[in-house]
């Protein structure tokens, strides 16, 4: 399974790197890629659009993918996404405040959603962690949806105090990838990198969560501890992703589902990179159909990521224990 | 498991706790408990609903905060030990664990032995022969690849055994292990707690049955309104003046030569029985006993 | 042992469950889809405004509200302008200006207040539309889409509520300007103009049938993408595209504040898509905030005077 999916990342990757807006000759995209001679417009093509765009799929896909799993190991929650820490709201909010009322300061757009994706599950955090039965997974949910509540209303207030400005934000709010060089995921690469990291050391003490907290305690890991841990990485994670790709949360949500419906086990140690990989995967593909299909249009990915995935996970749905 | 038999000869306890007090939301669960417990001896608690029984004995694995009192672990006090440390020390069975979708009874026993695979590696050769000794010792091989949601109740008690032995701790602990329990699976799952402590484990139980702890315990403690009020061997411990005073009811313990172990109970307490003047005339005798038959040890 | 359930289980449960719900779920969604479609109908097939004199007007756009000015009508009250905003006639000073916001245009409290008898309005705020017929106000949508259906919808006002004889001046006024623009220096070349909207690392482009990019291609642009189709005027088109197009010209009509523009002109230049373009290599990168290229008015042959003088360089 995990073989699988990464010749379907590899695949996808080879797609992404060979189809665009532009029909560049498959010869002339390995000799870009290889550093060899190609024209100047075949090599900023591949080079300087589609290489960084492809790097850019696999980061966000994979960070979403782990993010979905983390949250819905940590939480025993099938519903779990990167919504329901707040970082979706707070980044759509980030957002939308920099594009529409300091479009001045456009270049931090990055910066801005990945801040306000953190701050607000900063707020859900300390709110699901004070008083009574800190930390219980009831209260966590109730604080995100109510913290994401609160974003969205800053959002749209801002969306109805200029209605003129709305179609710069709407890209985001429908997710997508650009093309915007290295420039991007060089300001944010550090937040995906520290998520992955805690990701991994998390996978095990997921799995002995999976069987209760009592089990968890018996085998030393702290239960309250590892949900922290592993809501701050899926922070990290979605909210970096959000900041260079928009609004595709329900990524999260569907690829932890997909890779445990088809390989029949939810043991974490599986679930995460095989997550990470699938949303990878179903990211790069669904960004090479956005901007082939319409093409020289580009569309935004979420509908295509829909199409691809939704179909084969209701057949595994109808089929699941 | 053959490293907790080894320990056998050790001299010290392998858990002594001293004055244990636990208070939950402002109410004190447990009052200045104490609990001694040795290697290849079968401890169980036992005590009315209610009695901190399981708040007591999740205190002193370490599971549940404890406000005052001193819990020594081959020694060592229970707070200057790491999670990793003590996760190596003993082995808890919840009373009630999570039945994930999408694990195996393999992949649950696996998840039980992570304390002893390293970071970034998968399980060793060592680690392997461990998972598939536990599996047999508790007698769920066949039952190895199945999910665990598909598993009866019993058959899932001793799938949390094996998940605790595959930690390869010395001590099992484990909280009222058949309480949800059929006679056959009780029966399978008492066994199975004997024989370890046999093989030179210390067992610690959580028991309702008097009866059945009787039958596997060497030594009982008894528990009542927050306090330990009386230890010592089963026949010893259990007199039909404490079963009155601590549980409120006409009983007494008889223990036949071939260790079969019965409760006989005072169901009615004799004259006032309005509940089956209500009823038919389903219940003959006043006194209606029930037997477990000796363990083949 | 309590068997708490993995989810699998709790979907397929769920998912049975709903499945028996299932048939007088779709059903009653075909009744919802059916009344929906009935509304929809009413809601198009309203009147269609034989011609009225003498009418209390509004009008939510600014070229209706110049127009009407122009063909010798004061309308009652007019749509706000962006602030700043210098696209009306000074001679509608004084005249009430009604805030317009998403998705219904003016607050209807305020225009039931009004009453009036007609309401101009635009595609904009078509959702209010059926609220101000409920109010029993005539509304119809007169804005000029593109720079060359001015003139005729300047006609259709005046022929509907103005006075003939201004309303043929004014027409005449605009055709002049027009031909002004165009013809008073000839267009000989047409450079590939990638004409963008907004802010971001995704920005629109304008279409040939916006407005926008109606008067720059009356100014003799070649639009970068002009042709594609899109809903609105504006596209979104693929980097590689700019790049294998090569624009000589980048004009960009961001939103924002006039002091924001030297900040958003260098973040547009750091696209490393457009880097390498003519436009980009040669400077011809414009940022403006000009609100002509966005909102239709009778004042177009001055517009794109203005895009031929300022950005085009061919007058």
């Amino acid at each position: 399974m995990i073989f699988g999916l990464s010749v379907a990342v590899v695949v996808a990757a080879v797609a992404s790197l060979a189809f665009g807006a532009v029909r560049v000759p498959f010869g002339d995209v390995v000799e870009a890629l290889s550093g060899g001679e190609v024209p100047d417009a075949a090599w900023k093509i591949v080079v300087d659009l589609r290489l960084p765009r492809s790097v850019e799929a696999i980061v966000v896909g994979a960070a979403l993918g782990v993010a979905g799993a983390l949250l819905q190991g940590a939480l025993s929650n099938p519903l779990a996404s990167p919504d329901i820490v707040g970082v979706t709201g707070g980044a759509g909010f980030g957002a939308v405040l920099i594009l529409l009322v300091v479009p001045s300061q456009v270049a931090l757009l990055p910066l801005g959603a990945l801040f306000f994706g953190l701050l607000a599950a900063l707020l859900v955090f300390a709110v699901a962690w004070s008083g009574a039965g800190r930390g219980s997974v009831g209260k966590l949910i109730l604080a995100g949806i109510a913290i994401g509540a609160l974003f969205g209303a800053g959002t749209t207030a801002i969306l109805t105090a200029y209605p003129d400005r709305v179609p710069s934000v709407l890209f985001f709010i429908a997710g997508g990838l650009t093309s915007d060089g290295w420039h991007d995921l060089g300001a944010v690469w550090p937040y995906f990198a520290a998520g992955f990291v805690c990701a991994v050391c998390l996978t095990r003490p997921l799995d002995r969560l999976a069987l209760g907290d009592e089990v968890a305690a018996s085998l030393g890991t702290k239960p309250r501890t590892i949900r922290l841990l592993a809501g701050v990485a899926a922070a990290l994670l979605a909210a970096a992703a959000a900041s260079l790709a928009g609004l595709l949360a329900f990524l999260g949500l569907i690829v932890p589902h997909f890779v445990r419906m088809a390989a029949g086990t939810a043991t974490n140690t599986f679930v995460v990179p095989a997550s990470a990989l699938a949303g990878a995967a179903l990211l790069l593909a669904g960004d090479t159909l956005a901007r082939v299909v319409a093409a020289p249009v580009e569309l935004p990915v979420g509908p295509f990521m829909v199409l691809l995935g939704v179909p084969y996970f209701l057949y595994l749905l109808r089929g699941a224990v | 498991m053959e490293a907790a038999a080894s320990e056998t000869a050790t001299a010290q306890p392998a858990l002594s706790a001293r004055g244990v007090t636990v208070a939950m939301g402002g109410q004190t669960i447990v009052h200045e408990a104490d609990l001694t417990l040795a290697h290849g001896r079968l401890l169980a608690v036992v005590g009315p609903n209610g009695a901190g029984k399981s708040t007591l004995v999740r205190a002193v694995s370490g599971i549940q905060r404890s406000s005052a009192g001193g819990i020594f672990w081959n020694g060592a006090r229970l707070s200057s030990l790491k999670g990793r440390e003590l996760a190596l020390m003993r082995a808890f069975v919840p009373q009630r664990a999570l039945v994930p979708g999408g694990v195996t009874v393999r992949d649950a026993v696996t998840i039980g032995r992570s304390v002893h695979i390293r970071p970034w590696q998968r399980p060793g050769s060592g680690d392997r022969l461990a998972i598939e000794t536990a599996i047999d010792r508790t007698g769920v091989a066949a039952l190895a690849d199945r999910q665990l949601t598909t598993l009866s109740g019993g058959e899932l008690q001793r799938v949390q055994i094996a998940v605790a032995l595959a930690q390869d701790a010395p001590v099992l602990i484990a909280d009222e292990p058949t309480s949800q329990l059929d006679l056959g699976a009780t029966v399978a799952v008492a066994k199975l707690l004997r024989g370890l402590a046999d093989d030179g484990f210390a067992v610690l139980v959580v028991v309702h049955d008097l009866s059945l702890a009787a039958a596997v315990a060497d030594e009982v403690v008894v528990m009542s309104d927050g306090r330990t009020v009386a230890c010592g061997t089963p026949p010893a411990t259990l007199t039909r003046d404490l079963l009155s005073e601590v549980w409120g009811v006409q009983a007494s313990l008889e223990v036949t030569d071939d260790e079969r172990t019965a409760l006989s109970v005072a169901w009615l307490d004799g004259e006032d029985r309005p509940v089956r003047a209500a009823r038919d005339q389903e219940i003959d005798n006043d006194r209606n006993a029930y037997s477990v038959p000796g363990w083949e040890v | 042992m309590v068997r708490n359930l993995g989810y699998p289980n709790q979907i397929d449960t769920e998912l049975r469950t709903s499945l028996r719900a299932v048939k007088p779920a779709v059903a009653l969604l075909v009744l919802a889809c059916v009344f929906v479609a009935a509304a929809a109908l009413g809601a198009t097939t309203g009147d269609a405004g034989a011609a009225d004199k003498r009418k209390r007007i509004v009008a939510l756009t600014p070229f209706a509200a110049n127009t009407l000015v122009n063909v010798g009508v004061r309308p009652v009250a007019i749509g706000q302008m962006a602030v700043g905003h210098k696209g009306v006639s000074p001679r509608l000073k004084g005249v009430r200006q009604l805030p317009l916001s998403h998705p219904n245009g003016p607050n209807m409290e305020q225009i039931a207040e009004i009453d009036p008898d007609v309401v101009l309005t635009s595609q904009a705020w078509r959702k209010g539309t059926a609220t101000m017929r409920d109010l029993a106000i005539t509304v119809r949508e007169m804005d000029a889409a593109t720079a060359s259906a001015v003139p005729s919808k300047i006609r259709a006002i005046g022929r509907a509520y103005g006075k003939p004889k201004q309303t043929d001046r004014l027409v005449r006024k605009v055709n002049r300007e027009i031909a002004y623009a165009v013809k008073g220096k000839p267009i000989r070349e047409r450079p590939t103009v990638l004409m963008v909207l907004g802010v971001g690392r995704t920005p629109y482009v304008f279409l040939n049938n916006s407005w926008g990019g109606s008067v720059a291609k009356r100014a003799g642009a070649k639009l970068l993408g002009g042709e594609l189709r899109g809903s609105g005027g504006y596209v979104k088109v693929s980097d590689e595209y700019v790049v294998q197009q090569d624009p000589d010209i980048i004009l960009a009509v961001p939103h924002g504040n006039a002091e924001d523009l030297p900040a958003i002109r260098e973040h547009m230049l750091s696209n490393p898509a457009w880097s390498t373009t003519k436009a980009v290599q040669n400077g011809r990168v414009y940022v403006t905030l000009d609100d002509a290229l966005l909102q239709p008015n009778i004042d177009v042959g001055h517009t794109i005077k203005r895009v031929r003088t300022q950005f085009l360089k061919n007058w």
